[in-house]
């Protein structure tokens, strides 16, 4: 029986409170945001002029977030401090690494993108709760993709679902948007609930919510075996996976998608695109590879093959599956919708790739490049999609014909954007997928497990999405203009278009730029911090991991022994 | 023996099934059956019924509703930080300053939209 | 110790009540009685967590407290998820008058 416990009286100190201040601002930043809105301005405004006041104000502090994040990065500031990539940062909780610090940055910036999109129109009434929630689904996203430890990450996943849940229902008198909001809530909580029974097995089974200290104890087979019988460990990997599944939308769990992204208001289905999948990539990459890295392959006490096959399985299974039912879509919002799966069964190549790579680093610096231009892409492409619904009031592919015409440059970005997404050099999308199969494929030539099925299928799974990306050019350019064009581009679609547009290109030409940043964000991405060296009560089981990359288990097959049984206790 | 000491249990589970099964058991078959419809009616602590059952309630009830579960749940944190104050000093108070200042805000906010206000 | 409840049961006992409500989700139509249902999810995973942490081999170095908090910080958002579910239910019931998801179908899937 536990005795009661001395806690150990390890406060954060303030450095540590100080590298989460990009953080820590949003979360004010939502407060203040939501209680200008019901205290001062709500019932004395304007809805517009409300929404106009909120909306800077919005935007002023995710900028200034995104300064404080940028100023982390400046060289100096998080190099002198010890503090990066131990188990000490809050009690190893969070880690605040280089990846932390560039991800982050990333994060915050596609939320100022969302945020310049949402002040575009006024779709809802509540501009408080909307502004305050974007911000807080902001924290929530950047505490999961630091998380280092399960219940951070479950706590952190739910702030940013459930805020996301109530953004999709806020447009003010649209049916759509509370029926999607309401499903999203529905298949995200079942998702979280499976995947928290998951997460306790894991626990369960190691003794830990360290993902650190899971990985280790996986690795050394010290599982408590026995408990449940020997299905457990596959069960729970199952499970994790499904959650993860869940909120990065690949195929047994992708139902929600359609419905909410056509359901929700165009910028959340923008945020949700971007934002969403990028953090839950990051922290599946996380999970996977730092705490479940020794289930990749079936070592014998999975009984069930290891992830990499059942990710092969879900990456074929989603790009096919998405590129397929976009293929059949006249709505733009919901191509898109099921493009978005598509390219989530792209980055599971990429997933996969980590797992089995001889190099992993560089595999995991190519997934974050593919995340962050895919993003951008995305981000670009529901600006649109946001004009279409808001101020042509349609999402039908056809009201885009003969926008090249009317409008050159918003339909020139978009073309660049769909051109990146369908994987056309030079541009971003083309390197991102380049470098991602490349690294499965680099699996197969050291001995490891073949990947080349997988990369066969996503090259013809491109040349599949080819089609209905290019239906969109079709109707932009070879189509006479229809009444719908007449509209402008409002300032805030114009500058997301170019923004993304010139990244894509740019990030295209020289994809070094980013992928050299990224790439390094990736060692420590998946660099276990190293458990406490004196002073803190933290971790002290003598098992001193050096501050690399863990071995391969795909290349060299750990032997599992068979654990003690939690009957000996 | 592990279920000995949830006998105990099981027995009182028995006792308390039997101690409310017993009585119908016996009014069957004792008491004599002659229903009339005066008897049939609803018995509202001796007062005439008022309406049916199976009102709707107010929208409003329920938002008090999640009001309250939302708060009431937040208490969680608060039990362990109270049980263990003194060990835990300045810095768990400050937190939990923090923490309870939250929930004002969220408290502020439902009174500012008025859904305190029962209308 | 060995006068306790075994582990094993307490995770057979959980086991059952997440697949009861995983059912539930599955074949429900009301969505009150699906969020039931995810709620009797999260508190299998709860008993689970709390059964690890008591009866389990805990990892050398580890927190006392972990399945505690774990378990408190569960109960906050399952609560939360149930205040914000109510709340669009309550949205979607004034749309609808009507509390079946399957007549919420004003998208193609």
């Amino acid at each position: 029986m536990p005795t009661v416990p001395v806690i150990p009286s390890v406060w954060p100190s303030s450095s540590e409170w100080f590298f989460l201040s990009p953080v820590l601002l949003m979360a004010f930043w939502g407060v203040l945001v939501l209680m200008l809105d019901v205290l001062v301005l709500r019932n004395r405004t304007l809805l517009s002029t409300r929404a106009k006041w909120l909306g800077l104000t919005s935007l002023v502090g995710a900028l200034a977030a995104l300064g404080l994040a940028v100023g982390l990065l400046w060289p100096g500031v998080l190099a002198t401090d010890v503090l990066s990539a131990n188990e000490e940062f809050f009690n190893g909780t969070i880690a605040f690494d280089a990846a932390s610090a560039l991800l982050q940055v990333v994060g915050i910036g596609f939320l100022v993108l969302v945020i310049g999109l949402s002040m575009t129109w006024v779709f809802t009434n509540e501009q408080g709760e909307y502004y305050a929630l974007l911000f807080w689904s902001a924290v929530g996203m950047i505490l999961m993709i630091e998380a280092e430890e399960f219940m951070t990450l479950f706590v952190a996943l739910e702030t940013m679902t459930i805020s996301i849940y109530i953004l999709t229902g806020l447009e003010t008198g649209s049916k759509r948007s509370s029926e999607a909001a309401l499903k999203y809530l529905i298949y995200g909580s079942a998702a979280s609930a499976l995947f928290l029974f998951g997460l306790s097995w894991v626990y369960g089974l190691t003794g830990t919510t360290r993902l650190a200290a899971v990985g280790r104890a996986l690795v050394e087979s010290r599982t408590v075996e026995g408990i449940g019988g020997q299905w457990t460990s596959g069960l729970a990997l199952l499970l994790v996976l499904a959650g993860f599944g869940f909120k990065v939308a690949s195929v047994p769990f992708h139902q929600w998608t359609p419905d909410v992204y056509e359901g929700a208001p165009a910028p959340v289905t923008a945020w949700i695109a971007s934002g969403s999948k990028f953090a839950s990539f990051i922290a599946m990459i996380k999970v996977l590879m730092l705490a479940l890295g020794t289930w990749s392959v079936d070592t014998g006490h999975l009984q069930s093959p290891g992830w990499v096959v059942i990710l092969s399985i879900l990456a074929a299974v989603s790009m096919t599956y998405g590129n397929l039912a976009a293929l059949g879509q006249q709505n733009f919002k919901r191509m898109l919708a099921y493009s978005s799966i598509a390219h989530s069964g792209y980055l599971l190549v990429g997933v996969v790739a980590i797992g089995v790579s001889s190099q992993r680093t560089e595999a995991t610096g190519a997934v974050l490049y593919y995340l962050c231009t895919y993003g951008l892409a995305t981000l670009g492409t529901f600006a649109v999609a946001a004009w279409l619904a808001h101020d042509v009031g349609s999402d039908q592919i056809d009201d885009l014909n003969g926008l090249g015409f009317r409008r050159p440059v918003p339909a020139f970005c978009l073309a660049i954007l769909l051109l990146s997404l369908i994987g056309v050099p030079p541009l971003a999308g083309f390197f991102g997928k380049m470098l991602m199969f490349m690294e499965a494929l680099n699996a197969g030539g050291n001995g490891g497990i073949a990947l080349t099925w997988l990369v066969v299928v996503a090259l013809l799974n491109s040349v599949v999405s080819a089609f209905y990306y290019v239906r969109v050019l079709k109707a932009l350019y070879l189509r006479q203009p229809g009444p719908a064009i007449g509209k402008s581009f409002p300032s805030g679609v114009i500058w997301t278009l170019v923004i993304a547009a010139v990244a894509t290109v740019g990030f295209g030409l020289n994809p070094t730029a980013l992928l050299d940043p990224l790439g390094g964000a990736g060692i420590s991405l998946l660099t276990s911090p190293e458990p406490a060296s004196s002073g803190r009560p933290v971790d002290s089981n003598g098992i001193t991991q050096s501050a690399t990359v863990p071995e391969n288990p795909a290349q060299t097959q750990v032997p599992v022994a068979p654990a003690p049984s939690a009957s000996a206790r | 023996m592990i279920l000995s000491r949830y006998l105990f249990i099981g027995m009182l589970l028995l006792f308390a099934i039997g101690f409310a099964v017993a009585p119908l058991v016996l009014i069957r078959i004792i008491a004599p059956r002659r229903p009339t419809p005066h008897k049939g009616q609803t018995v509202e602590c001796g007062l005439e019924t008022q309406g049916e059952t199976w009102i709707r309630f107010r929208l409003q009830y329920y938002i008090f509703a999640l009001l309250f579960v939302v708060f009431d749940v937040e208490t969680v944190f608060l039990y362990p930080w109270a049980a263990s104050y003194v060990s835990l000093g300045w810095y768990a108070f400050v937190e939990m300053m923090v923490f309870l200042a939250m929930l004002t805000v969220g408290l502020v906010y439902a009174w500012a939209i008025g859904a305190l206000k029962w209308q | 110790m060995s006068q306790d409840v075994p582990l094993n049961w307490y995770l057979i006992v959980a086991a059952c009540v997440f697949v009861i409500g995983l059912f539930g989700v599955m074949t429900r139509r009301n969505p009150i009685a699906v969020l039931m249902s995810i709620e009797l999810m999260l508190n299998a995973s709860n008993l689970n967590i709390l059964a690890f942490w008591r009866l389990g081999t805990p990892n050398p170095g580890e927190a006392p407290l972990t399945g505690v908090v774990f378990t408190a910080l569960v109960i906050a958002v399952a609560a939360a998820e149930v205040a914000v579910g109510i709340a669009l239910i309550l949205v979607c019931y004034r749309v609808w008058k009507s509390a079946d998801v399957d007549r919420y179908d004003s998208m193609l899937g």
